[in-house]
C-alpha cells in the first residue's frame, strides 16, 4: 500500500524559468500538503487538468523526487530513506521516461530484469507472458526506433513490469495511443487489479477514469479538492458525470493568479 | 557490481552492434593515420624526386681557368657563363632568381685566379677573394643548388690548396670523429617520454569525448537515464558502469590508433628513406617498468574518463556537454605540454598533482628515472582523484535537480 502524508513539493525556480512562467517568485508550489492513500487491488486515479501537481506527485512516490515536506511510505518503506527497496516494489510508466532507441525490446527487457535481479528462467517466463498478451512478440526483435508509437508504448509497458511490482504506477498511460492499444492497455490495468496489484495512475481523461478507478483523488493547483469514489465525488459535487463534476471542483478551486 | 555487469555489457552493445559506431571509433582511425602517413609520404617524395631531377639554371661570371678545368674533371656541367659586355646581365639574373627562372648566380672577381695561385713561398702578399653567390632561399631548387655548388666550391678550394702547399693534408691540421655514448633505452625513454603522455591524452579524450556526451547526457536528454534510475540499481553501479565501459572503449580506441601507428609509420618512413628518424625509438622495457606504466595507465584513463562523464552529469543536454568540454580538453591538454618541456624534478609534491603528476610519471618511468615513493604519490593521487569524481558524479546521479533540472 502506498500512504502518503501531506506532501507538499515546492521548485526552486532559475532566473530563467522565472522570466519564461512570468512570475517575480523564487519558488512554485507544485504540490501542496496532498494526503492520500491506496490498498491492494484497487485502482485509484490521479485526475487534474495539465500542470496540477499529478506528475510531480507519481515522481515523488517513485522516487525520482524528494518531498520538500512530508513522507510517503511504499509497502512500508520510506521514499527518502529506503529508495531502493520502494523502486523494487513499483512498476512506473511516463511519457518522458523512455527506451533506448537502439536496442531492442527483448534486449531490453532482459536488461532491466538483470537491473531488477529477476532471475533468467523467470525473466523468459514474463517476457514471453508479456511480450504475448500486448503483441510485441513479433517484433520483440526489432529496434525500439523501428517500432510504431504504440508498439513503443506497449514495449516500454511491458518493460515497466519486467519485475512483476506489486504496485503499477501509470502516469497517462493511455495518451498517444490509438483507441485499439489505449483499450489493451486499460484492460491489462484491470488485470492487474483482478490479480491483487495497486495501480495509480494518472490522467485527464474523464470517461478513462470513469471506466477505471475505484476511488479518484482530484488535484487542482497542487492541492488535493476531492477524494473517493465516484459516487462520492458525485454526491459531493451534485452532478451525475465526472466532467460536470470536475468543472464543479475546478470552478470552487482554481483561482486565477492576477 | 550485478548492476556495473549489466550496464557495461549494454553500452558495448550499443557500439559494437553498430556499424556506424565501429567504423567511426575503430576503423576510420585506422584508415586516417595510414592514409595521411601514406599520402605525406608519396607528396614528400615526390618532392625529393622532382628537386633532385631537377636541372638547376646557374650562371657562373668570370670562372677562372682553374675552376673550369675543377669543373670538367669533377664532371660539374650545365652552367652558363653570362656575356660580361651586356652590363645588366646581373640585374636580369636577380630579376629570374625572384620569379625562379634563375636558381643560382656566382661571380668570380676578377683577381681570382692570381690570388689563389700565390705560392706558398709568397703567403705575405696574399689577398683572400670574394666570390659572390647569390640564391634564393624560399625556392627549394635555388636552394637544392647552392648546397650543391658549395660542395663542388669545397672541393675546388681543397684542390687549390693543395695547389699551393704540395698536400691538402698539410694544411688541413686536423679532423673530428664524434663518438655517441649514451644508454640507448635511456635515450629512446627520453623521447617517447616527451611524446607518450601528450598522445595518451589526446587519444583517450578523444575516443571518450564523443562517446561519454552521448552515454550520459544523451541518454539523460532521451529520458532513457531515468529508466534506468527507476530501477533498484544502487546510483554508484550506474555510475562506475558507465565509467568503466567508456575507459574499456576508450582504451580500445586509443589501442587502435597506436597499433595502426606502429604498423603503419616505420614502413612508410622507409618508402622515403627516413628510416634514421626511427632508430631512436627501440627500447626495452624492464618488468617493474612494465608494471608501473601498466598501473599508471588504467588510473590515467580512469581520471580522463570520469573527468568526461562528470562533465556530461553536469550538462542539461549533448550540446551543453559538448561545449563544456572542449575547454576542459584544452586543459588537459595544455598540461600535458608542460610536461613536455618540464620536469618535476623528483619532488614529490609535484606527482600529487591530478593530470599533471601523473604525466611527469610516465615520463620518469621511461627515462628510468622514477623513485618508489614518487611513483606511489603519482598513481595514488590519480586513483583518489578519480573515486572521488565518482563519488561527486554519484551525488550527482541522487540529486533530482542535475537529473530531472527540477
Amino acid at each position: 500500500m502506498i500512504e502518503i502524508n501531506n506532501l507538499t513539493k515546492i521548485y526552486k525556480l532559475s532566473s530563467n524559468q522565472m522570466k519564461k512562467l512570468k512570475t517575480k517568485n523564487s519558488t512554485k508550489v507544485a504540490v501542496d500538503k496532498v494526503s492520500f492513500s491506496a490498498e491492494a487491488g484497487e485502482i485509484l486515479g490521479l485526475l487534474g487538468p495539465n500542470g496540477a501537481g499529478k506528475t510531480t506527485t507519481l515522481r515523488c512516490i517513485a522516487t525520482l523526487l524528494k518531498p520538500t515536506e512530508g513522507s510517503i511510505t511504499v509497502q512500508g518503506h520510506d521514499t527518502v530513506s529506503e529508495p531502493e527497496a520502494v523502486r523494487s516494489s513499483i512498476g512506473f510508466l511516463t511519457n518522458e521516461i523512455k527506451l533506448d532507441p537502439q536496442f531492442s525490446a527483448k534486449y531490453l527487457f532482459h536488461f532491466f530484469g538483470r537491473l531488477h535481479k529477476v532471475p533468467e528462467d523467470v525473466l523468459e517466463e514474463r517476457r514471453k507472458e508479456l511480450f504475448t498478451y500486448f503483441g510485441i512478440d513479433g517484433f520483440e526483435d526489432k529496434k525500439i526506433e523501428e517500432l510504431s508509437t504504440g508498439m513503443k508504448q506497449k514495449a516500454a509497458i511491458a518493460v515497466s513490469l519486467v519485475h512483476d511490482p506489486d504496485i503499477v504506477i501509470f502516469d497517462e498511460p493511455t495518451s498517444g495511443l490509438d483507441i485499439i492499444t489505449a483499450r489493451s492497455v486499460t484492460d491489462y490495468l484491470l488485470e492487474l487489479k483482478k490479480k491483487g496489484k495497486l495501480v495509480i495512475i494518472s490522467t485527464h481523461i474523464m470517461s478513462e477514469a470513469e471506466k477505471l478507478c475505484d476511488r479518484l483523488v482530484v488535484i487542482i493547483d497542487g492541492k488535493k479538492t476531492a477524494e473517493g469514489t465516484l459516487e462520492n465525488i458525485y454526491e459531493a459535487t451534485g452532478t451525475n458525470n465526472l466532467e460536470d463534476a470536475f468543472f464543479e471542483l475546478y470552478k470552487e478551486n482554481h483561482k486565477e493568479e492576477r | 557490481m550485478y548492476g556495473i555487469k549489466a550496464i557495461v555489457g549494454k553500452e558495448l552493445r550499443r557500439v559494437f552492434k553498430d556499424k556506424k559506431m565501429v567504423m567511426s571509433l575503430f576503423v576510420l582511425p585506422v584508415l586516417m593515420v595510414v592514409g595521411i602517413f601514406a599520402l605525406m609520404s608519396v607528396l614528400i617524395k615526390g618532392r625529393t624526386d622532382d628537386i633532385e631531377a631537377h636541372e638547376p639554371v646557374v650562371y657562373i661570371a668570370n670562372a677562372p681557368t682553374s675552376f673550369e678545368s675543377f669543373a670538367s674533371a669533377a664532371g660539374l656541367t650545365g652552367y652558363i657563363e653570362p656575356a660580361l659586355e651586356s652590363g645588366d646581365w646581373l640585374d636580369n639574373a636577380k630579376a629570374g632568381l625572384l620569379d625562379a627562372t634563375v636558381d643560382l648566380i656566382v661571380c668570380f672577381p676578377d683577381n681570382f685566379e692570381s690570388a689563389v695561385m700565390t705560392g706558398a713561398d709568397e703567403l705575405a702578399s696574399v689577398t683572400i677573394p670574394q666570390i659572390e653567390v647569390y640564391y634564393n632561399p624560399s625556392e627549394d631548387y635555388s636552394s637544392q643548388a647552392r648546397s650543391v655548388y658549395q660542395t663542388y666550391f669545397e672541393m675546388y678550394k681543397q684542390g687549390l690548396l693543395a695547389n699551393r702547399f704540395g698536400d691538402y693534408s698539410a694544411v688541413m691540421m686536423f679532423d673530428v670523429t664524434d663518438n655517441q655514448i649514451q644508454d640507448e633505452d635511456k635515450a629512446a625513454g627520453k623521447m617517447l617520454g616527451m611524446m607518450l603522455p601528450y598522445f595518451i591524452t589526446m587519444l583517450i579524450f578523444a575516443g571518450a569525448m564523443g562517446l561519454g556526451v552521448d552515454m550520459i547526457a544523451g541518454e539523460k536528454e532521451r529520458g532513457t537515464l531515468a529508466t534506468m534510475l527507476l530501477s533498484p540499481v544502487n546510483r554508484q553501479q550506474i555510475v562506475l558502469g558507465k565509467v568503466f565501459s567508456l575507459s574499456i572503449l576508450a582504451v580500445m580506441s586509443a589501442a587502435v590508433y597506436v597499433v595502426s601507428m606502429v604498423a603503419a609509420v616505420p614502413a612508410l618512413m622507409k618508402s622515403v628513406g627516413g628510416e634514421d628518424a626511427l632508430s631512436g625509438l627501440s627500447i626495452n622495457f624492464t618488468g617493474v617498468q612494465i608494471v608501473q606504466i601498466v598501473v599508471l595507465m588504467i588510473g590515467v584513463v580512469l581520471l580522463y574518463v570520469s573527468i568526461i562523464c562528470m562533465v556530461a552529469v553536469f550538462a542539461k543536454n549533448v550540446k551543453e556537454a559538448s561545449s563544456y568540454i572542449t575547454p576542459v580538453y584544452l586543459v588537459v591538454i595544455v598540461v600535458g605540454m608542460f610536461t613536455m618541456y618540464s620536469s618535476a624534478e623528483g619532488v614529490m609534491y609535484k606527482y600529487l598533482i591530478p593530470v599533471y603528476g601523473s604525466s611527469m610519471a610516465f615520463k620518469d618511468i621511461l627515462t628510468r628515472e622514477i623513485t618508489m615513493p614518487n611513483f606511489l604519490a603519482a598513481a595514488i593521487s590519480t586513483y583518489v582523484v578519480a573515486a572521488l569524481l565518482v563519488l561527486v558524479m554519484t551525488k550527482a546521479f541522487n540529486s533530482e535537480k542535475v537529473m530531472f533540472n527540477a
